[in-house]
């Protein structure tokens, strides 16, 4: 038995110095995700609201523009917050070109804000293909949700990074 | 693909994932005590966890119930600590019958706890449409503890069966003794980490 114990202590001794030197610095476990709802009008627009943690996206329009900001209660200038989805966010006729993104407002919550796009899309979102990589270049573990309704139906996507675009049937 | 499909999937990818580490220790906390024929009482534990958890995070998310973050974030590495404690200290509890059955009342105490950690993000993000997220990111989460306890019961056997192969056991109990006691001190080392990098006060 003395030399099981010995080999623990070998062990538990050489395990706790590697840990010392190793450790990063774990937060705790946020939940990386965004969600964007697509509704498709008869008129032939698609309104598109991103929901996504404030303080991510601050984070995520600081590195894209170099300005500072930062916090669940930064002021996200809409331009930026434009140009920032329209770089990781993208809405694709069936078969054809890219929608363009126009910014119809945004509003927020306690640590959450609602972009609001809208698009022209005359086809309608069936067949339409969709990318979606908010966060990606910050998060490994981003997961983010897209939930289109239309033509009477609903369907879910689930995009995370490296995702290629994905076509909604 | 169905809504409640991408819920599901979002709750397994937040357990099945390298940023998931104290979820994660946890279950290796809890899982490190138990041989395959003890999977019985395994499986009471953590379903008592799993209950737990569920709880809170139905009562957090649905906005029953506000929690402090700044202390639940603190306190889930707290259960893990308490968790890899109980095992160290009681590590003779191997020449017992049976591991000790006031363990699945802990996990669900502890349960509850790590469900409201959960709980605030989704609650967030989900605030107008809370059942259907809940419902898939809890089924997903189960779904991805599932998969973490196989595969640390099966490298927890291969590690026994290793031990056994130097030759060096002086018992049928050494392997058993020897992963509780490197398992729960690996684990017991990360959650003081993050308790600190935690502190509420």
């Amino acid at each position: 038995m003395t030399a099981g114990f010995g080999l623990n202590r070998v062990l538990r001794r050489t395990v706790t110095a590697l840990m010392l030197l190793m450790l990063p610095a774990w937060r705790a476990h946020p939940l990386h995700t965004t969600f964007t709802e697509l509704t498709a009008q008869s008129s032939g627009i698609v309104t598109i609201t991103v929901r996504l943690f404030t303080e991510d996206l601050a984070v995520a329009i600081s590195k894209r523009s170099g300005r500072t900001f930062a916090g669940r209660d930064a002021i996200i200038p809409d331009s930026l917050a434009l140009d920032y989805l329209r770089a990781h966010f993208a809405l694709g006729a069936h078969g054809g070109h890219p929608a363009q993104l126009r910014w119809s407002g945004q509003r927020r919550t306690a640590d959450v804000s609602f972009l609001t796009l809208s698009a022209d899309l005359p086809a309608g979102l069936a067949g339409a293909t969709l990318a979606d990589s908010i966060h990606c270049e910050l998060f490994d573990d981003q997961v983010n949700i897209v939930k289109a309704t239309y033509a009477g139906r609903s369907e879910s996507m689930l995009f995370t990074r490296g995702d290629p675009p994905k076509t909604l049937p | 693909m169905s809504e409640l499909a991408t819920y599901i999937q979002l709750g397994f990818r937040h357990i099945v994932n390298a940023e998931a580490l104290d979820h994660i220790l946890f279950l290796l906390a809890l899982a490190a005590i138990y041989r395959v024929r003890d999977w019985r009482e395994s499986l009471w534990v953590v379903t008592a966890f799993t209950v737990g958890h569920s709880i809170t995070l139905a009562l957090a998310a649905t906005g029953v119930l506000a929690f402090p973050m700044r202390w639940i974030e603190f306190l889930i590495p707290a259960t893990i600590l308490a968790t890899s404690a109980e095992n160290l200290i009681a590590y003779a509890r191997e020449t017992a019958p049976r591991p000790r059955r006031y363990r699945a009342i802990f996990a669900g105490l502890f349960g509850l706890i790590h469900g409201a950690g959960f709980a605030t993000y989704l609650q967030s993000l989900f605030l107008d449409r809370i059942a259907l997220p809940l419902f898939g990111f809890n089924v997903g989460i189960e779904m991805g503890q599932i998969v973490v306890l196989l595969t640390a019961g099966a490298a927890f056997t291969a590690l026994d069966a290793l031990v056994r192969r130097t030759g060096s056991p002086r018992s049928e109990l050494f392997p058993l003794r020897l992963r509780v006691i490197g398992v729960s001190a690996v684990v017991a080392l990360f959650a003081v980490r993050m308790m600190y990098q935690r502190n509420p006060f």
